[in-house]
């Protein structure tokens, strides 16, 4: 029987929240240091090259201690190694608005607004390119290039072309193609907590930075780059993070502000967005046009899927040649699609940066696939749920571009809903403005390929257990409140059959961590899950040997269980402190250290780390040996079904959503109350994008035009639709436990569920998002 | 955003407040209630005074006396209150979709209805402002909803003041020159940066509703894409005098977040007076209504969708008060 694995478990950090105790980075106070209050000067001009900055007013201003702009580091950074485009400060020129030009550390934040008025800049504006069409095109002047160091032509970032089978001849056999170009507005994270840095330069030359991150290696990575120290003297410290869904993942030019700030003035300082200059750092979901085909026989067979993706990426690169991937290669599951040609467009635009946000690159395509999808089966006179599990992958099967899907739970996903929403009474059946639908979902639990090619494991934890039977945990898995420090200390709790009292988690500090490449891709319950795993096993071993020894028994004759050691024959045992206390001596404490690395599962291929510099051409560990294989190659795949309900008023395009059930296979849900909670905060983020969340620019400025929460809609809590959630447990061969990701996969399914559930409501089909009440009246017109 | 410095005030009586009133003028002073509004706009660095006055320490305005509503009531207080939800149901319907519950706690009815109007191009941070130039009714010369406009445009959004012009009520006031008692429905003016007829030391003291509100049949709709938080995009307020043999004996209508003011619309009601209501005599009131609304592009949904709501909410709502 399981110890804790499978069990509903609060958060281990929850109590230190909901009393107010945890400590987030706006809650730090340095003891006995004067602390500075930084502020960021910003563009108001979407492109424009900066002539001069003059802030020699802004200086002597009481209480200003310093001013910094590019003229203090010009090193560029990025998340992704090959796309480094990011630096502090702009250089010569701005390309978006909101662009950090320069920053001010002053004693307070009214002094440090004051001197920002106080700095001028002159600018030279340049006609601003805000449609991504039109950085399709050649440029024909220098000026009009935004990111000077792209390879590709006219203003894009990176380009994609796959094809796999013979899209031509699956046509030919087809009796039903559905076409559609869709077409998706920008969505942002929308976390509670904006982003904040504390950078402190120490007179030992040591720098220390506490950030709202889920990145914190990353982030010591660049700030080692930018501020050109090793990274033995810079540490970084994750405090309680409130919220991140791909939004703090990323490392960012304020965190290098800050830190540039500190060392100029020699005192810590801190900088917190207000929340429009968090709508300004974006890094959100990409708006996106996407033109889809889908083609199926008159017998229901899937035949062929044709993708082509614009992809507006803002100013920056940022995860975009993953991103560009994705919005492909995740289309093809869960389904059987051999025959596949995509291509991808990502390119620049003066527009705040898109990024990473949950279900990164896949929720664009996958509304359009789950969509078509419902279009042929309405051609062919299929029920839409028993189409798609005619075309679900099994178990143990391999997609058209070489992705190895272990576990798969899809089809009984789709049968759990079908019969829990009461489907077949329902579909097609319910009186005008009331509708049922479907959508499905594919996801990655955590990339095969690190972002860094090389040879370090992806995730490291060590576990330590001393004189006091206390169990220490350090990982730098980033806690962001989806509850990763929990499902470490559950992985840790299962193997020693301790109580989870015992377990304390350290996971804030790049000092004392083993590095864990942080909160993003789904990959910490997958990897991190498994590294805690394997370093608990090994202190299983020290504690059961020393066991051995008192009870004079072997090892095969004892059993680890509720913090004792008992010896099955005799039923003796010994409490779990006096085992500990045996393996300690003439030893010290403890330490066990278990890691993960993606394994190379395609004998013959060169390891991940020996195709370090180049693309993919010889291979990648897992699939196929084109180029781009490794983009979307997982260890596992998570996928889901949902039902969702609900009611349309005609008349004013408002959509109430009923209720939603949502079958997710996370392999095994490890935590079941935190894979609840990411399910039911997906369907919330979901029918966000679904309805109503749009990040609107302004058409000729490329301004955002509505940076508060009040103007971006997001569902309040009085919108969510009851949610019974069911957990499917396929039992992954790999993950630890059997498990595998909860946190961005159950996003999916929800939007194509919505719009399904509209179709069959009042009959009309938005090809664009959010499906606004104007948006459903106007086609309802339009119907008529 | 930190709130901008400002000196705070806390009068413990209506007089005592107005004489500091007079003390600051020269400064500038905005009186503060709930301050669920105002405090917002300021953090925005809109139109911010040196002086606030709270009027939350002053007690004379706080209870409700059968229809004299003290001012400082909070708007949740009114939704609760078991007289008006019988005899005034229409307020309660429109204090209890204000906001959200958080807002509703704090927001008082004398506040409600000196809202500040709202607008696109208004109520934005101060470094969005800076990025295009801001308006007229903020540091610009420059209306960014119709260019060539000379006055502000932007959008009247209380809740309570149509339902409140639709019956008639009256608003009491007190200032320097002592106390005054005017029309609800004349208070309002169609600048969105003056809004009302108040006097700068004025306060509202108290909303005085007739006491025939009691025979008629009044309610509120509004149109706002989530049912918490949202201004309203459109709403309408409505007050129905019916006979025994279901003939209008009295009807006002008034559209709220359409225009600068809460608009009535007594050329086209008064035409239905004397007649039997019917389904299509609410359809034919509906559409003529909404024929002529015209509301600014300076909300966050079109026009044009604004504009069809009106004629929706009127017959949803003439419907709704008539089948009863």
């Amino acid at each position: 029987m399981s110890h804790t694995v499978g069990k509903k478990t609060p958060l281990v950090d929850g109590a230190q929240k909901v009393t107010g105790r945890a400590v987030y980075i706006d809650d730090i106070v340095l003891p006995g240091k004067v602390m500075l209050i930084g502020k960021i000067l910003r563009s108001p001009f979407a492109h424009a090259k900066i002539k001069k900055i003059d802030y020699s007013k802004a200086k002597k201003l009481k209480g200003v201690y310093a001013i910094a702009t590019a003229e203090d580091s010009d090193n560029r950074f990025g998340v992704l190694p090959i796309t480094k485009d990011e630096t502090a400060f702009a250089i010569d020129k701005v390309t978006f608005i909101g662009d950090q030009i320069a920053a001010v550390a002053a004693t307070d934040e009214e002094t440090a607004i004051k001197a920002l008025d106080l700095i001028q800049v002159e600018y030279e504006e340049l006609p601003p390119i805000l449609k991504p069409e039109k950085s399709l095109a050649p440029i024909s002047h220098p000026d009009q290039k935004i990111q000077p160091w792209s390879k590709y032509e006219g203003n894009i970032f990176k380009t994609v072309n796959q094809s796999f089978g013979n899209v031509e001849k699956a046509l030919k056999k087809s009796s039903v193609v559905k076409n559609g170009k869709f077409s998706f507005n920008g969505v942002t994270h929308a976390f509670t907590e904006p982003m904040g840095v504390i950078a402190s330069y120490g007179s030992d030359k040591k720098l220390t930075v506490w950030s709202s991150t889920q990145v914190p290696h990353y982030l010591h990575r660049a700030l080692a780059e930018v501020m050109e120290m090793p990274m033995h003297r810079i540490k970084v410290i994750r405090p309680y993070v409130g919220g991140g869904f791909g939004g703090k993942s990323d490392p960012f030019p304020h965190e290098m502000a800050a830190a540039i700030l500190s060392k100029k003035t020699g005192k810590p300082v801190k900088i917190l967005f207000d929340r429009d200059e968090v709508f300004i750092s974006n890094h959100g979901r990409h708006p996106t046009k996407t033109e889809m085909q889908m083609s199926a026989t008159k017998d229901g067979e899937f035949t062929s899927l044709e993708i082509d993706a614009l992809i507006d990426g803002g100013a920056w690169g940022s995860f975009g040649v993953i991103t560009t991937y994705y919005n492909g290669v995740l289309s093809l599951g869960p389904y059987k699609i051999k025959n596949f040609n995509y291509n991808g467009n990502r390119v620049y635009t003066n527009k705040p940066a898109s990024g990473a946000m949950r279900g990164h690159g896949a929720v664009n395509s996958r509304f359009a696939v789950e969509t078509l999808i419902d279009e042929i089966a309405e051609d062919i006179d299929f029920d839409p749920c028993d189409l798609r599990i005619q075309n679900a992958y099994e178990p143990n099967s391999t997609t058209a571009n070489g992705f190895r899907i272990t576990s798969c739970g899809i089809k009984e996903c789709i049968e759990k809903v079908k019969i829990a929403s009461g489907w077949d009474k329902k579909f097609k059946q319910m009186p005008y403005g009331k509708g049922i639908g479907i959508g499905c979902g594919f996801y990655i639990s955590g990339s095969a390929l690190p972002i860094n090619w090389e040879r370090m494991p992806q995730s490291t934890v060590h576990v330590k257990i001393d004189f006091d039977g206390g169990v220490t945990v350090h990982s730098l898995a980033a806690e962001i409140g989806q509850g990763s420090d929990t499902v470490l200390a559950q992985c840790v709790g299962e193997v020693l059959k301790c109580d989870m009292s015992r377990i304390r988690i350290y996971s804030k500090n790049t000092d004392t961590a083993p590095i864990d490449l942080g909160s993003y891709s789904s990959r910490v319950t997958f990897m991190a899950g498994l590294a805690a795993k394997r370093a608990a096993e090994k202190i299983k071993k020290q504690i059961l040997n020393a066991a051995s020894k008192i009870m004079a028994s072997p090892i095969e004759n004892l059993e680890l269980k509720n913090d004792r050691i008992t010896e099955l024959k005799t039923k003796s045992s010994i409490s779990f402190n006096e085992a500990v206390r045996e393996a300690l001596h003439d030893s010290g404490a403890l330490h066990g250290k278990g890691h993960y690395q993606a394994p190379n599962l395609n004998p013959g291929l060169p390891r991940v780390d020996e195709l370090r510099g180049k693309e993919s051409e010889k291979g990648a560990p897992m699939g196929g040996s084109h180029k781009g294989a490794a983009a979307g190659l997982s260890p596992s795949y998570s996928m889901g079904a949902y039902v969702c309900q609900l009611e349309v008023d005609a008349e004013t395009g408002l959509v109430n959503v009923e209720k939603v059930w949502a079958a997710h296979d996370c392999g095994k849900a490890l935590n079941p109350l935190a894979v609840e909670g990411q399910i039911e905060g997906c369907i919330h983020m979901g029918l966000g994008q679904a309805l109503m969340e749009s990040f609107d620019y302004n058409r000729n400025t490329g301004r955002i035009e509505n940076p508060n929460f009040l103007d971006y809609r997001c569902i309040p809590p009085t919108m969510m639709p009851d949610v019974d959630v069911f957990m499917i447990e396929s039992g992954d061969p790999e993950g630890p436990f059997g498990a595998k990701e909860a946190g961005e996969g159950p996003i999916l399914p929800i939007l194509p569920a919505v719009a399904n559930a509209i179709y069959d409501a009042v009959g009309i089909r938005l090809r664009n998002l959010p499906m606004t009440p104007e948006k459903i009246i106007s086609a309802i017109a339009k119907k008529k | 955003m930190i709130l901008p410095p400002f000196e705070l005030h806390n009068p413990n009586s209506i007089k005592e407040a107005i004489e500091i009133s007079q003390k600051v003028k020269n400064e500038g002073f905005d009186y503060v209630s709930g301050g669920t509004d105002l405090l917002q706009n300021y953090k925005n660095r809109l139109n911010v005074k040196p002086h606030l006055i709270s009027l939350k320490n002053i007690k004379e305005t706080r209870s409700i006396q059968n229809f004299n509503i003290g001012a400082m009531v909070t708007l949740d207080e009114i939704s609760k209150n078991k007289t008006l939800q019988k005899d005034f149901t229409g307020l309660v319907e429109a204090c209890s979709q204000v906001g959200s519950i958080l807002v509703r706690k704090t927001a008082t009815i004398g506040g409600n209805v000196l809202i500040d109007n709202r607008c696109y191009f208004y109520n934005q941070t101060p470094f969005w402002r800076t990025s295009l130039g801001a308006c007229l009714k903020a540091e610009s010369d420059t209306c960014r909803v119709i260019p060539q406009k000379e006055y502000c445009v932007a959008t009247f959004s209380s809740d309570s003041a149509p339902m409140l012009v639709a019956v008639d009520a009256k608003y009491e006031l007190e200032g320097k020159n002592g106390k005054r008692i005017v029309e609800s429905s004349d208070f309002y003016t169609h600048d969105g940066i003056k809004r009302n007829f108040k006097d700068e030391s004025e306060i509202i003291t108290k909303i005085k509703i007739p006491k025939t509100t009691a025979n008629l049949k009044t309610g509120y709709e509004k149109i706002r894409v989530r049912d918490t938080f949202d201004y309203p995009l459109v709403s309408v307020a409505a007050a129905l005098k019916i006979d025994k043999d279901k003939k209008i004996e009295n009807i006002n209508i008034v559209l709220g977040a359409i225009g600068t003011y809460p608009i009535k619309n007594e050329d086209t009601t008064d035409l239905f007076k004397g007649e039997k209501i019917s389904n299509s005599m609410i359809k034919e009131i509906s559409e003529k209504i909404q024929k002529k609304a015209q509301p600014y592009n300076n909300l966050t949904m079109p026009v044009s969708y604004r504009k069809k709501m009106v004629g929706v909410l009127c017959k949803r709502l003439l419907t709704r008060l008539t089948d009863s």
